[in-house]
């Protein structure tokens, strides 16, 4: 059993969001989603709101069958929906010229008994909070994370490097995208959340547990954390959800 | 949208598209009022509706218009109609330097110096007024047909970059030609012209860039880490000199590249005249070239031999300090003994305090306030007593002696520190040798690396050349391999989709078998091993069973429903003569309902009846 709530925001600098998340519906398999939407105008809504409708169009059209236990299976079925989004947005970049140069982050979470399953694309993040430990799943597809993983730079050095938003993967930039799957064993009291950078660029991880540890419920430390991240400049486009295995 | 035909700013006459950039469409227009040819940069559509990024592009515009010099492409103007923001520059009619490389390959080196001398011409004009071209490639550079060479796009490049801040994300654009510095995020200046100059001249002598990878990080990461190869090591009989001048441009540390565009220009010029005169090199340039080689040589840390070299000298410059003062030593012992005989009888006694731990000046304030010398015998490592204070000392504490006695002073150098030696690259066998060899430990974590084989250093924590105490430990981070990820299912894809997917995913085809199949078509994939969902990395084997399609001489099988004419009780028999034989599917007594039976491929079903003893064919039927 697991509770969830999302929170998607502008923030106080950007003009539009560009985020978009995806919930189960109402006894849907419990798949969740956020997208981080990127080029001028308004393309990068278009680019990540175009990915999260494939999610929920694949979902709805095979809900009965999807065979939500099997791992392999949804993998499967996730990869597919990635590499369908991926394929529509670059039609759309085709038909629309000033929509050229669009992309998104995608980054999808499917919850089993013991294990959750994470796929991945770009530099929004998937993270798993216990108790009194805390881990970021997935890797960012940016250029600061290689220059981290090298040496190059330091991590503390990230949050102001100046092409820090440079992704090496995305949505809608080739034809045929590698999807990073991780795979996660959880337990009851575990938290996961899934998040636009708009998120983490404010707040670190390390404060983002401690919001979860001491909200009164989970609605309550959403709230919290959306107005954080607010208050400490809003830089972004703030889109999270946050799930509590109980 | 612009279209041929328009009239921009009442003026210019759009004629026809000449480009695309990562920022604008560039065309060809007519200046109506001065009647003459001229080119239109038109911004995309998404960066015109952002104010912050139109004023960041207009300022570089008039930065750009700034410069006048017969190699850079002249701005003229700038304005916006109907939300169209356009720059209006000189028409030139040519080819740029990327056209001309893929077209004829590597250039004649003297050729491609003269190209980047011009360069240099308007690198320096463009640094005097402190415009930095930030984006220096074979792309921006034209070549008109009188042999002029321009640079185009001057500061145009950083209105890109801040743009990606203004808007977020983007993706990473080709760094094929971008300095170091730049790579790793930090300010352009005008050396990093000076270095993309410099990939450029590579290219155009070798035919290649000197750094190419799979992915822009790669590439980014070897303008950052890795030596490029000199084109002399490419092209036989290449110029050793030209070698030097290349990649001097190219030094990763900005501070060991040209000063400006005219040291680079004098050197290539200097070159380019030993060419004219046969092989004979300018003394001036030959000494400077030494010159550069014995400043690398100094500022080069990470050469061994070099490392060895200096070692060797400060070594013997140790010991001739050494041989000084013993000589000063034994001088002062033949003056003092004098005296100290002479004396000897008389002095008093005193007792020797405790000197340990203290430095040279209480040592000196100490001992002179009792009468008694000192000097340092020896200096020595010391991890509890810090430099440059008293380790020990003979005669020790609480002794007695007289008066005038020279105590004898070990010193401490401090504590025992070894310089962390550049282990990134290494395995973690040979680091742990290395650090074994000069007394440091080494903590190990394990982490995944896309680029780092299994088992070498990924990074070091501290870096090269930091010191640490003996003991201390080195962080190494050492590369497990690849990511493990499950692997999907390829049941009923398309070999060649799937080819295509493990190749991104960086997995090999061990074993392919071909079979029959039923349910999959020919090209499609049957099973797979490892089977999906099982974990794999990058480079580990996947064996395919691919259909080849329903098997020849397979025969279907057709249901036959048969209905004997005969009686209710007559004896009959019923065969099935098909691909596979005659069998027998009914003998007995005709029950009135229908027989039901198959045959394969094709035949025919005979029923025969009993009369007396024997049967007789009474009907035949085909099938199918």
């Amino acid at each position: 059993m697991l509770r969830f709530t999302a929170r998607t925001h502008p923030g106080f600098i950007r003009e539009k969001n560009e985020d978009r998340f995806y919930v189960p519906t109402e006894g849907g398999p419990y798949i969740f989603a956020v997208a981080d939407g990127m080029g001028g105008h308004a393309a990068g809504e278009v680019a990540s709101s175009l990915s999260v409708k494939t999610l929920d169009t694949n979902i709805s059209m095979v809900s009965e069958k999807l065979n939500h236990s099997d791992l392999a299976y949804m993998q499967n079925f996730i990869e597919d929906c990635i590499l369908e989004a991926n394929k529509q947005i670059l039609v759309v970049q085709d038909e629309q010229p000033d929509l050229k140069g669009m992309g998104t982050t995608f980054t999808v979470a499917v919850f089993f008994n013991n294990e959750m399953l994470v796929g991945h694309i770009g530099d929004s993040q998937a993270y798993i909070f216990h108790e009194s430990a805390y881990s970021q799943i997935t890797e960012d597809h940016s250029l600061v994370t290689e220059l981290v993983k090298n040496g190059e730079i330091k991590p503390e050095e990230v949050y102001n490097h100046p092409q820090r938003h440079l992704l090496t993967r995305a949505l809608g930039t080739a034809p045929l995208l590698k999807t990073d799957f991780y795979v996660t064993p959880i337990q009851p009291g575990d938290y996961v959340l899934l998040c636009t950078d708009g998120l983490t660029t404010m707040l670190k991880p390390a404060e983002i547990q401690e919001s979860i540890i001491n909200g009164a419920d989970l609605e309550t430390t959403a709230d919290q954390l959306l107005k954080k991240a607010n208050d400490l400049g809003g830089s972004d486009n703030i889109t999270f959800v946050l799930i509590h295995i109980i | 949208m612009e279209k041929p035909g328009m009239i921009l700013g009442n003026r210019y006459k759009i004629m026809e598209n000449i480009g695309e950039g990562g920022m604008a469409r560039v065309y060809r227009a007519i200046d109506t009022k001065l009647n003459r040819p001229v080119a239109v940069k038109i911004l995309y559509e998404q960066f015109a509706g952002d104010p912050d990024f139109l004023r960041r592009f207009k300022q570089e515009a008039k930065a750009a218009a700034k410069l006048s010099h017969p190699s850079i492409v002249n701005v003229y103007d700038e304005g916006e109609e109907e939300n169209i923001h356009y720059i209006i520059m000189e028409y030139v009619d040519g080819y740029t330097l990327k056209d001309i490389v893929v077209r004829d390959g590597p250039l004649k080196p003297e050729e491609a110096v003269q190209i980047v001398l011009q360069i240099c011409d308007a690198l320096a004009h463009a640094h005097s007024q402190k415009v930095i071209h930030r984006d220096i490639k074979p792309q921006n550079i034209i070549i008109n047909f009188e042999g002029r060479v321009k640079v185009t796009d001057f500061g145009i490049a950083r209105a890109a970059v801040d743009a990606t801040i203004t808007y977020g994300k983007s993706l990473m654009g080709s760094v094929f030609y971008s300095s170091p510095e730049q790579a790793r995020g930090n300010a352009a200046d005008h050396k990093s012209d000076l270095y993309s100059l410099g990939v450029v001249l590579y290219e155009m002598l070798t035919g290649e860039v000197p750094f190419s990878g799979e992915s822009p990080i790669s590439i980014a990461l070897k303008h950052m880490q890795e030596e490029v190869v000199p084109p002399g090591r490419l092209i036989p009989g290449f110029s050793h000199t030209l070698d030097l001048i290349v990649t001097r441009a190219m030094r990763k540390d900005p501070a060991l590249r040209y000063g400006n565009a005219i040291e680079f220009r004098d050197d290539l010029e200097g070159w380019l005249k030993t060419r004219e005169n046969g092989n004979y090199l300018s003394n001036s340039l030959l000494k400077r070239l030494q010159s550069y080689e014995h400043q690398r040589e100094d500022t080069d840390h990470t050469s061994e031999v070099q490392g060895k070299k200096m070692k060797k000298r400060s070594f013997s410059l140790k010991r001739f300090v050494i041989y000084a003062a013993m000589l000063t030593v034994v001088l002062l012992a033949l003056i003092v003994g004098y005296r100290y005989i002479g004396n000897y009888l008389i002095v008093p006694e005193v007792t020797v305090p405790d000197l340990v731990g203290l430095s040279m000046e209480e040592v000196e304030k100490e001992l002179t306030s009792l009468g008694l010398g000192f000097k340092v015998v020896r200096s020595m490592n010391s991890d509890s007593i810090p430099a440059d204070s008293v380790i020990s000392h003979d005669p020790p504490k609480e002794r007695t002696v007289r008066k005038e006695r020279v105590i004898e002073i070990v010193l401490s150098l401090g504590p025992n520190l070894a310089e962390v030696p550049y282990l990134i690259g290494r395995t973690e066998l040979e680091a742990r040798l290395m650090l074994d060899d000069i007394g440091l430990e080494m903590i190990v974590i394990q982490e995944y690396s896309e680029n780092v084989a299994p088992g070498y250093v990924i990074r070091q924590d501290p870096g090269n050349e930091f010191r640490l105490t003996k003991g201390e430990a080195v962080t190494l981070i050492i590369s497990e391999g690849k990511r493990p990820f499950p692997l999907r299912s390829f049941t009923g894809w398309i070999l060649e989709d799937v080819k295509e997917w493990l190749n991104l995913y960086g997995l090999v085809i061990r074993n392919m078998e071909d079979e029959y199949s039923e349910e999959f078509g020919e090209g499609q994939i049957i099973s797979q091993h490892p089977a999906s969902g099982d974990m794999v990395q990058a480079g580990d084997p996947v064996d395919l069973i691919v259909s080849k399609g329903r098997e020849p001489g397979t025969f279907k099988t057709y249901p036959i429903d048969v209905y004997p004419q005969v009686p209710i009780g007559q004896i009959i028999k019923v065969l099935v003569e098909d691909e596979e034989g005659t069998k027998v599917v009914f003998e007995g007594a005709y029950q009135g309902s229908v027989i039901s039976t198959s045959g394969v491929g094709s035949g025919r079903v005979v029923l025969m009846e009993l009369r007396d003893t024997e049967y007789y064919i009474i009907d035949t039927k085909r099938f199918p």
